[in-house]
């Protein structure tokens, strides 16, 4: 026996009501009779004084007291716990999102989730094809159609919180693509949020007992003349204004605290000042405990504001020399190829029509038009090649990274290098890691482009600037946990290990260039160490936690996967419900309580 | 409110209450006292002594015992009649009431006697006597009964035997009647006692209503008890009803073996029953 909404039970507190009010409210009609001399000689003999006593024989009552325990039942969804009759294949699909390590269910939602689906799985009947699935960033199959109930309990035991947020669109493609190989499986889903699925029917258990919870959403930094301003941006979930203390940390030192009231619903932005240019990590966390401590922490890096250095050598293009004028932050200097003794002192090299014996050693190259050299073969000349869009980094935050070129050199690919864009084979830009040098190849003249004439000129430049430039190697921003991170180490690296939060040393180079960096569950302060063979370089990178409540609300919004028709359906366990008995037994006691009122007789 | 009219004045001329007692008293009447005087039936014989009548001496006894007898007839005397009224609260209980019944009953046995030459005297009581009115002796006096019985009134609780102890009496036998619904504070046994003490040969003519023999009542009541409001909760159910049934049983039968006991003649009456049925149940 068990109810699927249990808190109907609340109804139950009707029974010892509908007792004292006809204790205390019984309405009784006055008969006026000869003399008592003989109905107390009665009651005395039924000793029938007492309240109990009273109400034995009151049928009315006993038949309202029924009705209503029988309403609280149906309320509550009195149901036997029970095997399902059929071996329906099962997928059950546990979320260890962030949201789901909040305590507001003991011991947190992901521990009642999976203990729930351990109990829901056991009871299947045996033969049950069960499949398991974990949603977060990205959504794994633990388990696939397992009839094993030593599988299936392991396989949902190992489900580990994580610290990311859920991938609606992928959990919905997943889950789909699974409901599409057995169309009649049942997806039940463990999670703090609903998920549609197509226009499948899934049975949801909610984890999401109360949501007061406030996070630290934003946290970010500006250079002023007083030194850094930080700005954080808090946000209360829950559906109460909500009180909370703020602090401000710098390099691990206690620099500030505020005490901020944070809208229900809403967000608080909370300004930091004066805080010393010096600090290399800013910390901001919220004193005051709610249902989710780990979103009660910001970090946030503070790079030297030092410039990006440099240097263009060209016979002459109006084009670079004017954009790259115009960038602040940088310190450019242009200069001609004869000119120049030695390619060093400079983070960027920009080598227009030139390419030099020896590439610098301590910054990276862009060549646009490059001549006939020792790193790459350059051939003649391909006319009007077709510029297909790319995905590359340089063509990034671009709408239509699509520009016409005349002719483009005719390079064969080296071995080291990987096309950015090619053309029947022959890649028109390409890039490469030469001596821990990169280098990035434009096998045209810009002036036989139309590309300084596009508004996305600018952007693409920046955006070499920001990719090229040694130091952006390490200056890393905005990342979340569990995301990757593709280091470019500064050249002559010959070692680099990154430092985490919680302690561990892990060594990313060799190889270099590394392999993307993986280990960033934990949020807060990386170090990176790079080891030349003369001196180590430390930088910082911060790892936060993913605003889920955003991220998921964005892709819930969306519809994911097209699942707008998606019907979801309270959880319920292995039970078979007695809603319609319950609700036809309390009509029938209504009718008897009514033919009963109708025929009873008063004097 | 005319309690009796003539047409059942009529039916219930013959009857009469028939007493195996002798009675006291100095009017002539229609009942065997202890008194011997000049009535017909003879009664014993003794000795002449001087100042006797010699008109009643027994010639024939002379003769035969040459001694003077006297003989004795049994005088004929009028039978003192009480009846004992109930007028408190409760008798206005019932449908039809027992009120109207007991008076209706009192007027018809007062008829009864007044026609046989008894005096009969009207005590209404509920805690305490409230008065005797007669006696009215005499067909034409009946009018005046009637009337008195139509203008009392009732209220109060009862207690007989309070009422009774603290009456005052003429010595002497005769017939006491008893209209009563027996509901009483203190019952009836003392009362009756009493009057049995008081060489009185006792009718105990018991009311009750239909309502009161035979419950109509269901649900969660109050039941308020008309003589002094007070008020008792029940719920009726069949259990309860067999209880009262249960009950009334053994207090009826209670009364009745007292009755039997002192030689008292007891007759339940139900109010709704036809006057003529009551008078001759009372009257065998």
């Amino acid at each position: 026996m068990t109810f699927v909404t249990p808190w109907g039970l609340i109804g139950l507190i009707a029974v010892p009501l509908i007792i004292i009010l006809y204790i205390m409210k019984q309405k009784r009609e006055k008969v006026i009779v000869s003399s008592h001399v003989l109905w107390q000689k009665v009651l005395r003999d039924m000793q029938a004084a007492t309240p109990w006593q009273k109400l034995r024989k009151n049928l009315l009552m006993f038949l309202q007291l029924l009705c209503a325990v029988l309403i609280v039942l149906a309320l509550a969804g009195m149901a036997l716990e029970s095997g399902t009759h059929t071996s329906q294949p099962v997928i059950i699909a546990i979320d260890s999102s962030l949201s789901m390590s909040s305590t507001d269910v003991k011991p947190t939602r992901l521990d009642a989730a999976k203990k729930d689906a351990q109990k829901y799985a056991a009871e299947l009947p045996p033969g049950t094809p069960v499949t398991v699935v974990s949603l977060r960033r990205e959504p794994d199959v633990l388990l696939y159609e397992s009839d094993s109930d030593n599988e299936i309990r392991t396989s949902i035991q190992s489900i580990e919180q994580t610290k990311t947020y859920t991938d609606i669109r992928r959990a919905e493609e997943l889950l789909l693509s699974l409901k599409n190989r057995h169309p009649d499986a049942l997806i039940v889903l463990f999670s703090d949020m609903p998920i549609r699925v197509g226009n499948e029917e899934i049975q949801f258990s909610n984890y999401k007992k109360q949501n007061d919870n406030i996070a630290v959403v934003r946290f970010t930094h500006a250079f002023s003349k007083d030194g850094i301003t930080a700005m954080s941006i808090l946000r209360n979930q829950g559906d109460n204004d909500s009180e909370v203390s703020v602090s401000l940390y710098g390099d691990d030192s206690f620099l500030d605290s505020q005490l901020v009231t944070v809208p229900e619903n809403g967000t608080r932005t909370v300004w930091w000042s004066n805080v010393p240019s010096s600090v290399k990590t800013l910390h901001c966390v919220i004193d005051t405990e709610d249902i989710l401590t780990e979103d009660n922490h910001a970090y946030d890096t503070v790079f030297e504001g030092k410039p990006v250095k440099v240097l263009l050598v060209t016979h002459g293009n109006y084009f670079l020399e004017k954009i790259f004028s115009i960038i602040e932050g940088i310190e450019f200097t242009r200069t001609l190829p004869d000119e120049l003794i030695e390619y060093k002192d400079h983070d960027l090299y920009i080598l227009d029509g030139v390419v030099p014996d020896k590439l610098p050693e301590d910054g990276n190259v862009v060549i646009f038009n490059p001549v006939p050299n020792d790193y790459f073969a350059v051939g003649g000349w391909m006319d009007t090649p077709v510029i297909e869009p790319s995905g590359h980094v340089i063509f990034k935050h671009l709408e239509n990274p699509g520009f016409s070129v005349g002719r483009t050199r005719i390079i064969e690919k080296p071995d080291w290098a990987e096309p950015v864009i090619e053309y029947n084979g022959n890649p028109v830009i390409f890039e490469g890691l030469i001596n821990n040098t990169r280098l990035l190849v434009f096998g045209f003249n810009i002036y036989e482009t139309d590309l300084p004439i596009r508004t996305e000129f600018p952007v693409i430049i920046s955006n070499i600037l920001s990719e090229y430039s040694p130091a952006s190697g390490t200056r890393i921003s905005g990342i979340t946990a569990g995301e990757p991170i593709r280091f470019m180490l500064q050249p002559g690296t010959i070692k680099a290990n990154v430092i985490t939060p919680d302690g561990r040393n892990i060594e990313i180079a060799p190889p270099v260039p590394p392999q993307p960096f993986i280990q960033t569950e934990e949020p807060g302060i990386y170090k990176v160490l790079q080891d030349n063979s003369l001196h180590i370089n430390e930088s910082v990178f911060v790892v936060n936690l993913p605003d889920e409540w955003q991220a998921e609300s964005i892709e819930s919004a969306a519809g994911g996967a097209g699942g707008e028709e998606g019907i979801i359906i309270p959880f319920r366990k292995n039970v078979r419900l007695f809603n319609l008995p319950i609700i036809c037994a309390a009509l029938l006691i209504l009718i008897v309580e009514w033919w009963y009122y109708a025929n009873r007789r008063y004097a | 409110m005319k309690i009796i009219d003539n047409d059942t004045l009529k039916k219930i001329q013959r009857l009469a209450i028939k007493t195996g007692l002798k009675l006291e008293g100095q009017a002539a009447g229609n009942r065997k006292s202890l008194s011997k005087g000049s009535s017909v039936e003879f009664s014993d014989f003794r000795e002449y002594t001087a100042g006797d009548d010699f008109r009643r001496i027994d010639w024939n006894a002379y003769g035969r015992f040459d001694k003077l007898f006297v003989k004795l007839f049994m005088e004929e005397r009028e039978a003192p009649v009480r009846i004992f009224l109930d007028t408190s609260l409760s008798m206005n209980y019932g449908q039809p009431d027992k009120n109207t019944a007991a008076k209706r009953l009192a007027a018809a046995l007062a008829y009864i006697s007044v026609n046989t030459y008894d005096r009969v005297y009207i005590n209404p009581w509920n805690s305490m006597m409230q008065g005797t009115f007669g006696p009215y002796s005499t067909p034409s006096s009946f009018a005046k009964a009637v009337n008195t019985l139509e203008i009392i009134e009732n209220g109060g609780k009862s207690n007989f035997t309070e009422a009774v102890a603290k009456m005052e009496w003429k010595t002497g036998r005769g017939i006491s009647i008893v209209i009563t619904d027996g509901l009483v504070e203190g019952g009836l046994e003392e009362g009756l006692k009493y009057l049995k003490y008081m060489k009185q040969d006792v009718y105990l003519c018991q009311i009750l209503s239909p309502q009161e023999l035979a419950p109509d009542i269901d649900g969660a009541l109050e039941l308020v008890d008309i003589e002094t409001n007070d008020i008792i909760e029940v719920t009726v159910s069949g259990e309860l009803f067999d209880m009262y049934e249960k009950l009334l049983k053994q207090f009826l039968n209670n009364i009745k073996q007292q009755c039997k006991k002192f030689g008292i003649h007891y007759a339940l009456l139900p109010s709704d029953m036809a006057l003529e049925e009551m008078v001759l149940k009372v009257a065998s």
